[in-house]
């Protein structure tokens, strides 16, 4: 038992993620230095400016088991599927004598309605482009599965039934910080004792005509189309926006108590976040790294680290000019000098920007580069940009044992996220 | 070590009225202020009622003017609200005047309980699709002429959040929570723990929905949750809810803030839980069973005794599955005692995702008024119901210090608060 309440270990992890629809898959990929990112396949990108993601690849839509299925739409299914592998890589379900102590806590997506159906309810309801609500009654367009896909906790809603749980559950958004910000939260439920197992991650998917829309209308996104495995470059002075990615990832949280009575293989321990509020503006991060800094310094007052603890730092890395310069100040400005030896790299060059599904898919790998004494790279960081000047892992894969990772999300909005893990032998086993 | 945390900002908007005290008295005086919708022409449906606010105008409210450009008019409830509750609380007078302002902003949370996203917000996508097709590549080529560029931060879910934060200069712990009509009170929950873990002294809570979305409203009817005469819950009548436009807000803060700042409360937070019942997307478990639990967990872990219970403000929606289960849950556990029962929907209509936020501010104001509001639209009482201490008409509160505030929603989600009147 800390200070904060129970001790929090990560039992279980499944991701379906542009690099492969397994953790292993996931994870190998990404130590091999593949690129997730290609030209859209899921629909004629070709009149955008931006005409490359990073698509999950492969992918098969399972058959519908239950009634509930109906509601799934693509990022749904990605849900299903991560919380299926991290739930049976855990070893550990849900059971009706244990539903009660389960929670899930997931961060979604922001989309509401996919582009199909908004086409649909325009030809049945607004011919001329602006809805009618008399012909949307006539029309007989009413059917109750667009509904269920479309409402807010439907995600939640399908991994609840899916599993069978019965204790908390929720479903938090802050843009690209929100699955950080679920894990977060699933932390503290679990240390305050409301649960004993969480399943918590998150689920996303922009890459319909929509969510590429609202992004190149931004101009936030790199029109890097003839070479995409080189367009997502943080940290580079070439970098021109991220790339959109879609995928789903999710951790079981435990209770070391609960871990320990079961004897499970314990990944990391969760031992602290760090969650702020930059009050700056509405899309740019604070040059000097503010809202940042206190996410970063408050993961570590929270898992009772000091900053020479820190080994290895998942950055949010976005590629965008002004996220990338903040957070490396950020990173200056809370582990001074000793900023320039802590290797830090974004995953994001590789698997593209997962929105809300980007934290969760960013702790599981910094959980797997403490299990596997491996540091992901940061692809594409060719061309150095002297303000952003750390230790970015841009040779390669980089072995090395670890013992303490800080996995950082910020978000549209001004909503920051630092999550903290440490090796599972640092602090040992007590409860 | 626990900590106690206080009630100290309170604020409400509805069809019932622009604030708190509008709203308290239209409740006061069993005024319904749900009608037929004046904002769409529904003329052909067979559900036309609705909440909507009276005479809404944010651009006259918020500090900033400009601000109604960058956000949607769902958010400007959420920040209506919320200025009500951190104007009525005084904190940014002491904030301005006391000697650390930075490390104040650095200890005040913002917890939000959001809707999600609205079908409504993606009809600016409309007459660029009526104008090309099923053809994605125009759609594509036209896209920078038909809509607006700025759209995705118009509609972000928390905008709510990031604009407390950037009108109010709050930069502490937050959370965004869009699990539907739970949403508003699993913000307060959330709220008040994080300031038991001390990473925050004191949080605005607020939470906002647009009910009257017509898309929504259509799936809503064809589910057979409306009614088209007025919500009566727990009346042997009872036919459905009534979907409403509205926010609310509320200030929470731990008692080492409330003595330095030198103010007295509205009220006491005790503690809160939420949980869900596993059942399908828009189903309630047919037992309340797991209701059941999650009231006697709340009060035993708590330890608040029934015989502490003032009142209960039920979730009380109109709809028969809900009214149903939740009655029968509260003479399961209570009818033995006789303390009064009562809900606020049937005022201002069901605000869903900040409905559990609004009944908690309402019901705030009963324990420092001493008067519980009845529900004004209850004529017989339900047969399942007949157990409980109900009302029309408002009642003087005698008996107990404690309010327990019931709160339901979609993925079969139960939610509940206690909060006591303010004791030194």
């Amino acid at each position: 038992m800390t200070s904060q309440g129970r001790r929090v270990a990560v039992t279980g992890i499944g991701i379906v993620s542009p690099l492969g629809l397994t953790k292993k898959t996931s994870w190998d990929n990404l130590i091999q230095g593949k690129s997730g990112i290609a030209p859209i396949q899921q629909f004629d990108a070709s009149g955008f400016p931006t005409q490359i993601a990073a698509e999950v690849k492969n992918f098969t839509v399972p058959k519908p088991l239950l009634k509930s299925d109906r509601y799934r739409t693509r990022f749904t299914h990605f849900a299903l599927m991560a919380a299926k592998e991290a739930l049976q890589d855990a070893n550990c379900m849900p059971t009706p004598q244990t539903a009660k102590r389960w929670g899930v806590v997931v961060g979604s997506g922001m989309m509401t309605a996919e582009f199909e159906y908004l086409q649909r309810f325009q030809q049945a309801a607004a011919k001329d482009g602006s809805p009618n609500w008399q012909d949307l009654a006539k029309a007989n367009f009413c059917d109750i599965k667009d509904f269920g896909k479309t409402t807010s906790n439907a995600g939640l809603s399908l991994l609840i039934q899916s599993f069978g749980i019965k204790g908390y559950a929720t479903s938090v958004h802050t843009a690209c910080a929100s699955s950080g910000q679920a894990l977060g939260l699933a932390l503290n439920v679990i240390r305050r004792n409301e649960a004993d197992c969480i399943l918590a991650g998150g689920f996303d998917s922009m890459i319909n005509p929509l969510g590429l829309s609202s992004f190149c209308l931004l101009g936030a996104l790199s029109t890097a189309n003839e070479t995409p495995s080189a367009a997502s470059r943080p940290f580079d002075a070439k970098r021109n926006g991220f790339v959109l990615g879609e995928g789903a990832a999710f951790l079981i949280l435990e209770s070391f108590e609960h871990a320990n009575k079961r004897g499970a293989k314990i990944y990391a321990e969760f031992a602290g976040e760090g969650n702020s509020l930059s009050a700056y503006r509405i899309t740019d991060s604070h040059p000097d790294g503010f809202g940042a800094i206190e996410a970063i310094e408050n993961a570590l007052r929270d898992a009772n680290l000091s900053p020479n603890d820190v080994d290895y730092i998942n950055a949010h890395g976005t590629s965008t000019l002004m996220n990338d310069l903040s957070e490396t100040n950020a990173i200056k400005a809370v582990f001074g000098r000793e900023a320039y030896n802590i290797p830090t790299s974004s995953t994001k060059s590789q698997t593209g920007h997962l929105i809300a599904a980007a934290g969760a898919l960013e702790a599981a790998f910094s959980v797997l580069s403490l299990q596997n004494a491996i540091l992901p790279p940061t692809a594409n960081l060719t061309n150095k940009d002297p303000a952003c000047d750390l230790d970015f892992i841009v040779e390669g894969p980089r072995a090395k044992a670890i013992k303490v990772a800080l996995s950082n999300s910020f978000g549209f909005g001004g909503s920051n996220s630092c999550l903290a893990f440490i090796h599972k032998d640092l602090r040992g086993s007590d409860a | 070590m626990h900590k106690r945390v206080f009630i100290t900002g309170l604020g409400c908007l509805s069809a019932s009225g622009a604030n708190l005290a509008e709203n308290w008295q239209a409740l006061i005086n069993g005024r319904v202020n749900t009608k037929k919708i004046s904002a769409w022409d529904l003329s052909t449906w067979p559900t036309q009622l609705g909440g909507e606010l009276q005479d809404f105008n944010p651009a006259k409210i918020l500090p900033d003017k400009k601000l109604m450009k960058a956000i949607s008019w769902q958010d400007a409830m959420g920040l209506v609200a919320a200025q009500e509750a951190i104007e009525h609380s005084e904190i940014i007078n002491f904030r301005n005047n006391c000697q650390d302002p930075k490390a104040f902003n650095q200890k005040t949370g913002v917890f939000v309980g959001s809707p999600g996203n609205k079908y409504l917000q993606q009809y600016d996508f409309l007459p660029l699709l009526a104008k090309t097709g099923q053809d994605v590549k125009a759609f594509a080529r036209e896209l920078f002429t038909e809509v607006h560029p700025m759209w995705l931060l118009r509609i972000l879910p928390n905008n709510v959040l990031a604009y407390t934060g950037i009108l109010f200069g709050f930069q502490g712990a937050n959370h965004n929570v869009a699990n539907h009509a739970v949403s508003g009170m699993q913000a307060l929950i959330e709220a008040y723990y994080a300031i038991q873990s001390g990473i925050i002294d004191r949080a605005v809570v607020v939470a906002y929905d647009l009910g009257i979305d017509p898309q929504a409203m259509y799936y809503y009817a064809k589910l057979g949750l409306l009614t088209n005469s007025e919500i009566a819950p727990f009346d042997a009548n009872h036919s459905g809810t009534i979907l409403a436009n509205g926010a609310a807000a509320l200030i929470l803060e731990n008692q080492a803030s409330v003595q330095e700042r030198a103010i007295k409360p509205a009220a006491e937070f005790l503690a809160g839980k939420a949980s869900t019942e596993g059942e399908s997307l828009f189903g309630l478990a047919k037992e309340p069973t797991l209701l059941e639990e999650l009231i006697q967990e709340l009060l035993s872990n708590n330890k608040v005794y029934p015989l502490d219970l003032s009142f209960i403000i039920a979730h009380g929606n109109g709809s028969k599955g809900s009214d149903l289960t939740e009655a029968k849950c509260l003479t399961n556990l209570f009818s033995e005692y006789n303390f009064l029962v009562s809900s606020f929907k049937w005022s201002m209509g069901h605000t869903l995702a900040a409905s559990g936020l609004m009944d908690t501010v309402l019901a705030c104001k009963a324990l420092t008024t001493k008067v519980l509001p009845g529900i004004a639209t209850l004529k017989t009482i339900h047969a399942c119901a007949n157990k409980l201490n109900l009302s029309n008409k408002p009642q003087t509160l005698t008996n107990g210090k404690v309010a327990l505030i019931l709160n339901r929603g979609f993925a079969s989600m139960n939610a509940g608060v206690l909060i006591k009147a303010y004791e030194e």
